[in-house]
């Protein structure tokens, strides 16, 4: 998450770190806490032994896996433990006496809207929490679905999109919890992606491998037929100038028409193929897509004719979602806990090790 | 079955060969297991859980049920060979005294042996290679399947087929009885340890060898105490897969040659306040009869199960051969 030029960022061994953008040197792997580079970086879990994961049935899994929010001077973030953490975006202290705890393990992000952070817990309820005591909102009854929640909810017009594992996407008022439609937009599978909101219509992907178009007002669908590829949609969709670009697991990234629904036209090679699959969300840098697969390859695509434009790999899988800011992409690679900088034509500017961060 | 034990020699062989010769590497031979049997077998139990009210742990019963009843015929076959093996042990010990000095000679007269009386060393070694992917296959579609974590979810997206009534069951339902089948459970962990101690007592064949007496008295603890362990820390989806392959295998055991160096009380002994002392191998086709270990097995009439031990003030006395009788059955013949 960039905020002005700040970089804060989460990482599996349980660290929210604030890089400082412009003190940042690029001939130094390790960043220095003196030369101002990285402001703080407060351990906000503990990553654990293999054991202390698989106690809770979280064989192999990880910590942090949301991306961070700031808001209100304040840094948000969920961790895998099922706990919600405020940390003062200045110093790095703790703003909440203690962190709120969901009934389950937070995958997804969270959303903070007119002082109310949403957070999706795999107990299979939304959670809507008071950002100024930490505390569970009042009025407002955790939404329960039928199955657990991994996709980062989104907040529009006091609506908040969400949807849900057991197949379907939510929209419920942010003040009262109450459910906006009529009922929830059923699909043929788990819906884990982020919902994508252009103007009044929402994009989501599904574990049955459509991407839908439903209009926000009513969830009624948009399209005739959803766009169906070869395997899950994970990651967010991205929209630009009248085109939607999904990635999919079956290691394709798709342009597709924002008003049909079908293939758009532009691209020589629609989809666009890469070696694996591709779990991050892709960012827009100019005119170029990036798009980041599992296998640490990072791939630049011309907006206008679908074309590579440039590659590069850092053989360290990649799954949180890419950002961008002032021309430049930030990523951060999982095996070797490193944040890259690159530049909209692949260049890289520099990279940062997490775990040299102490 | 002597040509199925030369194609999976074979197999082998090539498998060996390929590896060495850099033609294919792990990477390939993983990939290969997962199209072979990961991704039929996980595949197959998603589809199997949509038909059982959308119950894994069902679909797991169901499957490992239907995987030990297809392999039984392998599992029986080994554990026969384990049995003639341990037939011949005395005589093999008789030619190693002999030829103690000329190691060739012994080798000789071992495989002479084996030859003479129809027993296949490596017997009861290829059954059980046999089974081996196959429960390796099981293994991981339960990890796979059962992983809540984000990288298990999506790596499941690797190894369903797109087919709509598999890709409809995901994400799996981990609830199955009080279990969570994708957390650890310590009452599975008991179960887990209880049922391997059992099959491990049945099976292991007693030797007069103090040093392999004394390894195979700490493995009886120690592979069930670490299996528990592991029940606490793994899915209970596998510890399910655990207890029912355990249970399926003692039944089996229990076929083949009995309850083993299983101590079962008989209800005559539990009466005189005396437990019965199993042989170490049935002695006759008696398959599943308790008998009793060493010396004492000669010299006492057991009957179709539950014989009682032989010990200080039992109503025993000697026959005209000098074997041990039971006086009530003395006294009813004397009737």
């Amino acid at each position: 998450m960039v905020d002005g030029d700040t970089l804060f960022v989460g990482s599996m061994g349980g660290r929210v770190v604030r890089l400082e953008l412009s003190a940042r040197q690029e001939d130094k792997r390790v960043p220095s806490k003196s030369d101002g580079e990285w402001v703080w970086a407060p351990e906000v879990e503990q990553a654990g032994s293999i054991f202390s994961c698989a106690q809770g049935g979280q064989f192999g899994a990880g910590v942090l896996y949301g991306a961070p929010v700031v808001g209100n001077d304040t840094v948000y973030i969920g961790a895998y433990s099922g706990k919600v953490y405020a940390i003062d975006a200045e110093h790095g202290d703790d703003v909440w006496e203690e962190p709120f705890e969901t009934g389950g393990s937070i995958v997804g992000g969270v959303a903070v809207a007119d002082g109310t952070l949403f957070v999706g817990s795999s107990d299979g309820k939304l959670h809507a929490v008071d950002v100024s005591t930490g505390r569970a909102k009042r009025g407002f009854e955790p939404y329960a679905t039928g199955d657990e929640i991994v996709s980062t909810p989104v907040v529009q017009d006091g609506v908040v999109y969400f949807g849900s594992l057991d197949q379907k996407l939510y929209a419920i008022y942010a003040d009262t919890g109450k459910l906006k439609w009529d009922e929830p937009f059923k699909t043929g599978g788990g819906v884990a992606s982020k919902p994508l909101i252009v103007g009044e219509v929402v994009y989501f992907g599904s574990f049955d491998s459509k991407l839908y178009a439903v209009y926000a007002d009513t969830g009624e669908p948009k399209w005739e037929q959803p766009f169906e590829a070869g395997n899950w949609f994970w990651a967010e969709a991205l929209y630009h100038d009248g085109i939607i670009y999904a990635c999919s697991l079956d290691h394709n990234v798709y342009a597709i028409d924002a008003d049909s629904g079908e293939l758009a036209s532009g691209w020589s090679t629609n989809p666009f193929p890469t070696e694996d699959q591709i779990r991050s969300s892709p960012v827009i840098v100019g005119d170029v897509l990036v798009v980041a697969s599992e296998d640490g390859k990072v791939y630049g695509i011309d907006l206008e004719t679908g074309e590579e434009r440039w590659q590069r790999d850092l053989e360290s899988s990649i799954l949180a979602p890419l950002c961008t800011a002032a021309g430049k992409v930030y990523l951060h690679a999982r095996h070797d806990n490193t944040v890259y900088a690159f530049d909209g034509e692949g260049g890289q500017d520099w990279s940062v090790s997490l775990t040299d961060i102490k | 079955m002597p040509k199925a034990r030369t194609i999976i020699l074979l197999l082998l062989v090539v498998l060996i060969m390929l590896l060495v010769s850099g033609v294919v590497g792990m990477t390939e031979i993983v990939a290969a297991f997962n199209l072979l049997l990961l991704r039929p077998i996980l595949n197959f139990l998603v589809l199997l859980s949509g038909y059982l009210f959308g119950s894994f742990g069902l679909a797991i019963v169901v499957l490992t049920v239907i995987i030990r009843v297809l392999t039984w015929p392998l599992t029986t076959r080994q554990l026969h060979s384990a049995k003639a093996m341990q037939a011949i042990q005395p005589k093999i010990a008789e030619l190693r005294k002999k030829y103690a000095k000329d190691k060739q000679r012994l080798g000789e007269e071992t495989m002479k042996l084996y030859k003479e009386e129809g027993v296949s060393p490596l017997g009861c070694v290829f059954p059980m290679l046999g089974q081996l992917p196959i429960w390796i296959g099981l293994y991981q579609a339960v990890i796979q399947g059962l992983g809540i974590a984000p990288e298990n979810l999506l790596g499941l997206s690797k190894q369903l087929y797109s087919w709509a009534p598999i890709q409809e069951q995901v994400p799996l339902n981990s609830h199955f009885l009080w279990l969570d089948l994708g957390s650890g459970d310590i009452f599975m962990g008991i179960l887990v340890a209880a049922s391997m101690w059992t099959l491990q007592k049945m099976s292991t064949q007693p030797s007069a060898d103090p040093t392999q007496q004394s390894m195979g008295r700490a493995m009886l603890w120690i592979m069930p105490l670490m299996f528990g362990f592991f029940a606490l820390t793994f899915p209970s989806g596998l510890s399910l897969y655990w207890v029912l392959t355990n249970l399926i295998s003692i039944v089996i055991q229990y076929r083949v040659s009995g309850w083993g160096t299983l101590r079962v009380p008989s209800l005559s002994s539990l009466r005189q306040g005396r437990i019965l002392q199993p042989a170490n191998t049935p002695q006759s086709g008696d398959i599943g009869a308790p008998q009793l270990e060493g010396a004492e097995a000669d010299s006492v009439v057991s009957g179709r199960k539950g014989a009682v031990g032989a010990g200080e003030g039992s109503p025993r006395k000697k026959d005209r051969n000098g074997k041990h009788r039971d006086k009530r059955k003395v006294r009813r013949r004397g009737r």
